[in-house]
């Protein structure tokens, strides 16, 4: 444990060293603080068009974090050969993919938490800061949506040869499975046959990563989410995080490290 | 080659760049077709891509509206598929796919086909409340005012935004300035001239105003539509009642017959007209 933790921690480390962060931090918060400060119809009460921007800049800006930061964590080591002191270690792959995974997941986290931060500071701002319990909900949810973009992105970092592309192809599969993967089971009833069905196993394979964004709830001020589907919701993302981790690792036990 | 050859023809390529830019401006209007005439930013950014960003934002001030209990296009497509076209959008008796949303869950989602579509719903908006009270109606303005600042061309964005700015927010002067801003971007709308018209009298009490706006609406109408059709008779039957109303409230009776004459040959139940016809014909020797 101590060992994926000590690697963990030094995947954290390098995210605040770094400016991806910095700089979509303060992209977002001039973009918002921009929509703001504009009026429509000399009306100053109008709040859930600015929840609607901050929201979607905080989900952008946490996406391209998660994905890019995941997608450098091993080809770096092996570009710059400390793979293999790393592993002549007392230090197992698993124990790599593991203490690459947590690393980014805390850093992503982190981050998080000064996006909501500023998200509560401008509905304050506002004077409208919405609900609290919503608010901490769907910081946790969002957090553990990242745990299954981050393992794909791990795993992906292994079976592609760039990093660049390694991102690219996360955030299209990321994009499309926000937008369409929770209407794939419409789709299938629609459309006779197997292609029916392979909509449908497509559909129960995915992971369903539109379940965790609650933005809409937030935005319109609806009640939090109950406390079981909350669980329930938790217990999907740990699942699907586990399983890419498990196939990214055993990929990683297979793959050859040419010197 | 020496510094005086270089600069020589450094200057034979800027000559004749400057000289083939010259030449080419004037035709590159014909090859950029409606984008040369552009008179924003985003209409040369965009082209006509900017109206389905219009309608985006247009449709997502109905999303507020219903506090975010709005169907999806897959949800419009189903019940398309399952109801029957044209039915996704009166799955209700309603004209919009968000009044369609109203009442319980299930009328445009259905019941959950799988326990994943049973999970997503706690993680949605489950619950079907309008904007309403304490001026919350203004959340879908900044739409509107996107929608037409996407598409200046389209009336729709500056009748709804003008309505609510008007009849729930109190805000007249906001309504008129966004009206006349349509107006300057349609100035043959009869629509518009019409709403301006509703304005300087049901909000303003103007009569003239209201008397000349109306005037222009039904110009504008005739110049639009050229003659009466099945189709098009509801605008101008419009026009011409609020005309014939704002005569007979000021006590204008003949000039109120005359227009309620014209109402009931464009109306589909001309007894009705009829009977407050006659109603006025009794008032008619009094006020004389």
């Amino acid at each position: 444990m101590r060992t994926w933790l000590a690697l963990a921690w030094v995947v954290v480390k390098e995210l605040y060293r770094r400016k991806d962060f910095y700089v979509l931090f303060v992209l977002t918060a001039l973009i918002t603080l921009l929509s703001g400060s504009v009026t429509f119809f000399e009306d100053t009460r109008m709040v859930r068009y600015l929840r609607e921007v901050t929201l979607l800049l905080i989900w952008v800006a946490a996406l391209v974090i998660a994905v890019v930061t995941a997608a450098r964590q091993i080809p770096a080591e092996r570009e710059s050969r400390t793979i293999f002191p790393l592993l002549a270690k007392p230090v197992t792959r698993g124990q790599v993919v593991l203490g690459k995974f947590f690393g980014v997941w805390l850093a992503t986290g982190l981050a998080l938490v000064m996006f909501y931060g500023f998200y509560l500071l401008v509905g304050v701002w506002q004077a409208a800061p919405g609900s609290l319990a919503l608010g901490l909900q769907a910081l946790w949810l969002h957090w553990v949506m990242l745990a299954v973009v981050i393992a794909m992105a791990i795993l992906g970092s292994l079976l592609f040869s760039a990093p660049s592309v390694n991102s690219t192809v996360c955030l299209v599969v990321v994009g499309g499975i926000l937008l369409v993967a929770g209407h794939l089971n419409t789709l299938a009833a629609a459309q006779p046959g197997w292609a029916g069905s392979l909509l449908y196993g497509l559909y129960f394979a995915l992971p369903h990563l539109e379940l965790f964004d609650v933005r809409d709830l937030m935005i319109h001020e609806h009640a939090p989410v109950a406390v079981g589907p909350f669980l329930v919701a938790t217990l999907y993302a740990a699942v699907y995080a586990a399983l890419l981790l498990l196939v990214a690792w055993w990929v990683f036990r297979r793959k050859a490290l040419s010197t | 080659m020496t510094g005086r050859t270089t600069t020589l023809g450094c200057a034979a390529l800027l000559t004749a760049a400057v000289g083939l830019a010259a030449w080419l401006e004037p035709r590159s209007e014909a090859w950029r077709g409606q984008r040369a005439r552009a008179d924003s930013l985003l209409w040369t950014l965009l082209g006509d891509g900017r109206r389905l960003f219009a309608n985006h934002f247009f449709v997502k001030a109905d999303v507020y509206l219903h506090s975010g209990y709005y169907p999806s296009i897959f949800d419009q497509a189903r019940a398309a598929y399952e109801h029957g076209v044209g039915e996704e959008l009166s799955m209700a008796g309603h004209d919009s796919p968000g009044e369609a949303a109203h009442g319980s869950e299930h009328e445009f989602r259905g019941a959950p086909r799988d326990w994943i579509d049973r999970l997503s719903r706690h993680f949605q908006v489950r619950e079907h409340t309008h904007l309403e009270g304490g001026q919350t109606e203004a959340e879908i303005l900044p739409w509107l005012r996107l929608a037409a600042e996407f598409d200046p061309h389209q009336e729709l964005f500056y009748l709804a935004a003008a309505y609510w700015l008007r009849s729930r927010l109190g805000k007249v002067d906001q309504a008129e300035a966004f009206l006349r801003r349509g107006l300057r971007a349609n100035p043959d709308s009869d629509e518009i001239l019409f709403e301006l018209g509703r304005l300087a009298w049901e909000s303003r009490r103007e009569a003239d105003r209201a008397r000349h706006l109306w005037n222009a609406a039904e110009r504008a109408w005739y110049a639009r539509n050229g003659a009466v059709h099945e189709t098009n008779r509801v605008s101008l039957s419009r026009i011409l009642a609020h005309r014939a109303q704002l005569e007979e409230q000021t006590g204008n009776l003949d000039a109120a017959i005359q227009f309620w004459t014209r109402v009931r040959e464009l109306s589909p139940r001309p007894e009705a007209i009829e009977q407050r016809l006659a109603t006025l014909r009794q008032r008619l020797p009094v006020a004389h």
